[in-house]
């Protein structure tokens, strides 16, 4: 889809990107295979790194802080990807429709991510003397609240997943040769024809589905940041870290957004579907994200710094100017100061390599940062101390904290890429929605596009 | 949007320039009444100059009361402006169009009203000039750059700066059109006012430039103003406010509470001025599905606020809470404030019918600012009334007429303000309704037309 100028723009229609997008579907080619075994092997090689940690076992909590950091790293950018989706969706913005069903099928990685958190709960010291937010009712706290937080997340974003796909998977059962897939893909489509009650119960289920999602997820990182990370650390009391992980969530979730379309445009040959529209109209929100992470990260800062307390000015040394300043460093640079710098220009931010390549920077910055926050904790030794002291250096990653990392990236992608077999990558009625809420007119001169917004 | 209604040029004039170019007597009568109040208010301020600020309910420790909580509430009132006209513009919100004005311009009045707050709080403001211009280098005396008292008034005067020179360059268009239309006395003024607008197509590109221009560096500056003002509570080490979540929790408070306040305004000018092929339902369901996101955000660092003030367990930190939550009159207060501010408001405006009743949105948009000003009462007072540790130091708060009076002629300043600028100047921008019925298409779906939009890119 092209912006205005002087010849008529082309619209295709509706009949024209099923076939497409169809046809990509049904073909299982060696390069897709290649990339499974790929990604498989990787995701073999963090079983093993796991395994070796869960040898060592729960004593030294030290041996657990990359694991943390990577199921950080995975909630920040998988498992938030569902609320770009969501969020677009209830703005009713006409430019997210081709890249929804890759932000949703993400969803899957949270099967994943939910048992990585069982090891990671074993690792928690007890209760008793430290920080936490269970105060005196205790009952089952973390773990039970944790997996039932972790767990319902995961429920919901798959069932969003699988709701919204359904008039997809039934285009899928109707295009495909009978085959054990086929019967897979019949079964998940539930007997949906089109109906318009059919029709009424996707948009209601898939808004309150989208609206708990994004409820339920700050939740999470509530969670999260509060138990892994901020009841590790002596008088650590920053009430807007959970809010700065949201933020940071939603800023890496829109450039691992961007970073997969790109790869699906020059790899899978997308670029029909992953145009300068799609890379330009997300980077905007992206730079937001980007001022927001320092916003968020300096409102804690200055707190900090100006109020001179010692327990904080230690954690202050700790986190951010002394043990930890080198990722410190970087990620400001990846997840501010670079996406600033680059996305105020016109050429970078409407291009599709600048909003990609920032893109890339910020899911490294997070991935940085995520470290920084959650090795650093489980590296104090004695958390129910009044002030940090002493200050415990950086921690490098040892081999199997290497191949935790790489292995459950890599098992997050081969868990989209399963699903994407069995539902379409480019989600193709959301397509047509759009195409029918389009039209072209000749306006003073150019012909412009006219995009109607149904209430 | 829907735009059900096409309007000619002249009739879109006629209809927005109708209290500049007459003066209905409703708007003598409102405008008499309010300067009625403002001259107590005066009166009150001028009795408490003579008196001392011992005729205030301010004692030690509780050295900021009513004033400050007033000025809080007005910088957080004046994000509206910036909410609805900066962001909307660079999200390209059509239904924005007939509020921009309206919300800038209570920006603007809101900063002013909010600037007289800590001078009056002075108790002998002829000292404020002593310290904004520290005339004698002899005494070594210098306002400290490294306070937060320092950063606020820097940061409301750029934004109160900025904000007059937005409203301004978005008006020139329309005082064109009143400079044409004017005679005698008022053709020569509106005509200085217009800068020589023709509205030829050079001009109207950098009118665009400048609209995109200002609304996206004002952002920066919507987003430093508040969170200042909440670092002279944040950086402190008073027990409650020693907390990282202020910054963004007042911010978003601020724009919970002022988008509400142009609900109300909106109404209000609707009833007033009779300007129903304006502002339509659909104006204020759009707005009111704004607060439901904006609210449960408000909440969640609310939430936030709450949980790690208690994460420590202090007990000075315990104490102030169980102030606020458990004792009469604070917990009356506290329950009041939850209650207007979320509790009640967000879900009637689940239900369409409430989103697009004006009477209903009216209650809900004036409940909230009353819950919004109870909350920063809540969050200052009580801080300092517990703000030693021994129980001796403990003491009350109990408001005087004089604050009380202060309170109602703050919001009769800013309604004055309001209505004397709507005698001068039209509150509706003409040249966004004209360009909004332009742009408007629709697209066949159907059986049906939907309401679309020509967009560029």
């Amino acid at each position: 889809m092209h912006n205005g100028e002087e010849e008529i723009p082309v619209i295709p229609t509706h009949q024209e990107v099923a076939a497409d997008v169809m046809g990509r579907y049904q073909e299982l080619g060696r390069r897709y295979w290649g990339w499974v075994t790929v990604l498989a092997s990787l995701f073999l090689l963090g079983i093993v790194g796991f395994v070796i940690r869960l040898a060592d076992g729960f004593d030294d909590r030290s041996n657990w802080g990359y694991h943390v950091a990577t199921i950080s790293f995975l909630v920040s950018t998988f498992m938030a990807m569902p609320i770009i989706s969501a969020g677009l969706r209830l703005a009713k913005a006409n430019w997210r429709r081709s890249f929804t069903r890759v932000t949703e099928n993400m969803a899957v990685a949270s099967l994943l991510i939910v048992l990585m958190v069982i090891p990671a709960l074993a690792a928690l010291p007890p209760l008793e003397g430290r920080m936490n937010i269970w105060f005196e009712f205790p009952l089952g706290a973390p773990n039970l609240w944790n997996m039932m937080s972790f767990g319902t997340l995961a429920l919901i974003g798959i069932s969003l997943l699988w709701t919204l796909a359904l008039p997809d998977l039934a285009a899928a059962r109707d295009h495909l040769p009978p085959s054990r897939r086929q019967r897979i893909v019949r079964w998940m489509a539930m007997g949906w024809v089109g109906h318009v009650r059919q029709w009424r119960v996707l948009y209601m289920g898939s808004l309150i589905m989208g609206a708990f999602y994004m409820l339920l997820y700050p939740l999470i990182q509530t969670l999260m940041i509060s138990d892994f990370h901020a009841g590790l650390l002596p008088a650590w009391k920053d009430a807007i870290l959970p809010a700065t992980q949201v933020v940071a969530s939603l800023q890496a979730a829109a450039g691992m957004t961007l970073v997969v379309m790109y790869v699906m445009r020059r790899v899978a040959g997308y670029d029909r579907y992953f145009t300068v529209e799609q890379f330009w109209s997300l980077a905007k929100p992206l730079l937001s994200f980007s001022l927001l992470w320092f916003y968020f990260w300096w409102a804690s800062f200055i707190t900090f710094w100006y109020g001179r307390q010692p327990g904080e000015s230690s954690l202050i040394q700790f986190l951010i100017l002394d043990s930890w300043r080198g990722p410190m460093m970087v990620s400001f640079f990846l997840n501010f100061l670079g996406p600033l710098i680059a996305l105020v220009w016109n050429p970078v931010r409407r291009s599709i390599w600048g909003p990609a390549l920032v893109g890339a920077g910020i899911v490294v910055g997070a991935l940085i940062n995520q470290i920084r926050l959650y090795v650093a904790a489980f590296s104090v030794a004695d958390p129910t101390q009044h002030v940090l002291d002493p200050i415990p250096a950086g921690q490098w990653p040892g081999p199997p904290d290497v191949l935790i990392v790489v292995g459950a990236i890599s098992g997050c992608l081969l868990l989209f890429m399963l699903v994407s077999k069995l539902i379409p990558v480019i989600s193709i009625w959301e397509i047509g929605e759009g195409l029918r809420l389009v039209k072209v007119r000749k306006f003073y001169g150019r012909y412009l596009r006219v995009i109607a917004k149904s209430h | 949007m829907y735009y059900r209604r096409t309007l000619t040029d002249a009739q879109i004039n006629d209809e927005l320039l109708g209290t500049v170019m007459t003066t209905p007597l409703r708007w003598v009568v409102i405008a008499s009444f309010l300067a009625v109040i403002l001259m107590g208010t005066f009166s009150a301020v001028g009795f408490m100059i003579n008196q001392g600020l011992g005729v205030t309910g301010l004692r030690q420790p509780v050295f900021w009361g009513f004033f400050i909580t007033n000025f809080v509430f007005w910088v957080g009132i004046s994000h509206a402006g910036v909410m609805i006209s900066a962001i909307l513009r660079l999200s390209q919100a059509e239904w924005r169009r007939p509020m921009v004005r309206a919300a800038e311009t209570m920006t603007v009045f809101s900063l002013m009203c909010s600037l007289s707050m800590p001078l009056i709080h002075a108790g002998r403001p002829w000292r404020i000039f002593y310290w904004v211009f520290p005339y004698d280098w002899a005494r070594g005396i210098w306002p400290d750059v490294r306070s937060p008292l320092i950063w606020d008034p820097t940061a409301i005067i750029t934004y109160l700066l900025s904000s007059s020179l937005f409203v301004y360059t978005a008006l020139i268009p329309d005082l064109a059109i009143i400079r044409d239309r004017s005679t005698g006395w008022r053709r020569p003024v509106y005509g200085a006012l217009a800068l020589g607008w023709h509205g030829n197509p050079r001009q109207w590109k950098l009118q665009g430039l400048a609209g995109i221009l200002l609304s996206a560096l004002i952002l920066p500056v919507f987003v430093s103003v508040h969170s200042i003002v909440s670092w002279d509570f944040g950086v402190s080490l008073v027990p409650s406010w020693h907390v990282t979540v202020f910054a963004p929790y007042f911010v978003i408070g601020a724009v919970h509470s002022g988008v509400c306040a142009v609900v109300t305004l909106m109404i209000v000018m609707r009833k007033l001025y009779k300007l129903e092929n304006f502002i339509w339902e659909e104006h204020i369901d759009a707005l009111a599905r704004l607060l439901i996101v904006v609210a449960t955000g408000w909440m969640f660092f609310f939430w936030l606020d709450l949980i790690y003030a208690l994460w420590l367990r202090e007990e000075q930190e315990l104490t102030v809470w169980m102030l606020r939550m458990f004792e009469p009159p604070w917990s009356w207060m506290f329950l009041v404030f939850f209650m207007c501010s979320y509790v009640i408001p967000v879900p009637l405006w689940m239900f369409r019918r409430v989103r697009r009743s004006f009477t209903m949105m009216l209650w809900t948009s004036l409940l909230v600012n009353v819950g919004m000003f109870l909350e920063r009462f809540i969050i200052i007072v009580p801080a300092l009334m517990r703000k030693g540790p021994m129980t001796f130091d403990y003491a009350t708060y109990r408001f005087s007429p004089i604050e009380f009076t202060v309170l109602g002629g703050s919001i009769a300043l800013v309604a004055f303000l309001l209505l004397m600028f709507s005698k001068f100047f039209p509150l509706i921008p003409l040249w966004e309704e004209k360009e909004g019925q332009v742009l408007a298409d629709s697209v066949r779906v159907g059986k049906l037309d939907v309401p679309g939009i020509v967009k560029e890119h």
